[in-house]
């Protein structure tokens, strides 16, 4: 495999799991927010729900999109089967619950008298939004390394989704599938490495910015 | 300017107290004095509408207990008894700014350092402070010298004793040996709240 190869799968990789975590996290947040403080059976439910969704099979969501993707499937005039961006629709319907689970988890950490602070001081939805992303800014961005860790790693929907196209929408998880198939271990262990070492980026970066930025 | 009659308040199946009766001036410092347990957080809380009575009627700058909480915006605000301190700067912790009550409560040194690094007694002034801050027309301080060392307890009585001269402030305490002079004397014991004339 060229090093030029290697860049682009890569940056596919970068791609497929970058986005969706970014989408996971704008969207998961005010979510998760409005759920802890709205409290009641109804959020408890939705929780409930996301917590299931957390171990949803990746095979089984990459079937389900696959037909919803494919040509003769509802949504098969996008054209967008074996595509990044199908693999980006996949990892963010697939982790986006994780994110709202584990935020919603770092919510309930937040001191329960910061509600009290909230309602009292009339902050108002923006103001508490604000606040409580400040007080549990530790925990969403440990939900945030854990979406993107699951969408990195993630074969079943890049797969399926994505089809493992060589120089098109190869990932690293595919491709190290793909070289494990051809018996090229030491390329598969190779891509294993770089996988490997993305993920421990992310968190390293993630764990500084904490450290820098605490309380 | 605060009243409640037939107050009472239940968590569960004991009740914390009940039957409560009272009139507050308009300005001053009413001191409630009490036991740990015995309610006086939960009857601050009420007063702040953060906590629905069970029964009875209260009435809050001329409004019922649910129009209060709908329509006062810090005009009545409670400062905890443990320190509450949100991330960020002692700065960010101020919803309002003044710089009498900063001065006055000696916050002006450590107003750009993280909150959550100071200590108990620093934070508590924080606590105290983000609610003078706003000047609202009823006050109610959870025990505000808990926490505090001498020096400070001094300082932040006597800054309460000012505000007190303008506005309403409730101080709640189960130290009697450490009251301010006070308009008012309450004591709540027992599920029940009594004036005192003279306790010292």
């Amino acid at each position: 495999m060229s090093a030029e190869e290697l860049v682009g799968i890569v940056l596919n990789t970068l791609y497929v799991s970058t986005i969706p975590t970014l989408f996971s996290a704008a969207v998961g947040t005010p979510l998760a927010v409005y759920l802890h403080l709205r409290g009641g059976q109804a959020a408890a439910a939705a929780e409930a729900v996301f917590n299931g969704l957390v171990g949803m099979p990746t095979v089984l969501l990459g079937l389900l999109l696959y037909l919803l993707l494919s040509r003769s499937g509802p949504l098969g005039s996008l054209q967008l089967l074996y595509t990044l961006n199908a693999v980006v629709i996949g990892h963010a319907v697939l982790i986006l619950p994780l994110y709202l689970s584990f935020a919603l988890t770092a919510l309930k950490g937040v001191e329960p008298k910061v509600r009290e602070v909230v309602e009292m001081f009339r902050l108002g939805h923006l103001g508490a939004f604000r606040l409580y992303v400040r007080e549990a800014a530790w925990g969403l961005a440990a939900a945030a390394v854990a979406a993107y860790g699951r969408a990195l790693g993630e074969l079943g929907i890049a797969l399926m989704l994505g089809g493992d196209i060589r120089y098109k929408t190869r990932v690293l998880t595919t491709a190290v599938a793909h070289e494990t198939m051809l018996g090229n271990w030491d390329s598969a262990l190779q891509l294993g490495a770089v996988l490997l070492a993305l993920a421990l980026a992310v968190s390293a970066v993630v764990n500084a910015l904490g450290f820098r930025y605490r309380g | 300017m605060i009243s409640a009659a037939g107050l009472g308040k239940r968590f569960g199946d004991g009740w914390v107290f009940r039957g409560i009766t009272f009139q507050l001036p308009e300005r001053g410092l009413v001191v409630v004095l009490g036991p740990n347990g015995s309610g006086k957080t939960t009857l601050l809380k009420i007063l702040a509408t953060l906590l629905e009575p069970t029964e009875g009627e209260v009435e809050i700058l001329g409004l019922s207990w649910g129009e209060a909480r709908r329509r006062l915006r810090r005009e009545v605000l409670y400062a905890h008894q443990e320190p509450v301190v949100l991330s960020g700067t002692v700065e960010d912790n101020l919803f309002c700014r003044d710089y009498d009550v900063e001065d006055a409560l000696g916050l002006r040194p450590v107003l750009r350092k993280k909150a959550k690094s100071l200590s108990g007694g620093y934070r508590k002034l924080v606590t105290l402070a983000r609610v003078l801050a706003c000047r609202p027309k009823v006050a109610l301080l959870d025990e505000p010298t808990a926490f505090l060392d001498p020096e400070k307890r001094q300082i932040a009585a006597a800054h309460i004793a000012e505000y007190s001269r303008k506005n309403l402030v409730v101080w709640t305490s189960h130290y009697p040996s450490e009251l301010p002079p006070a308009e008012r004397l309450y004591e709540l014991r027992d599920g029940a709240l009594k004036e005192l004339s003279n306790i010292r």
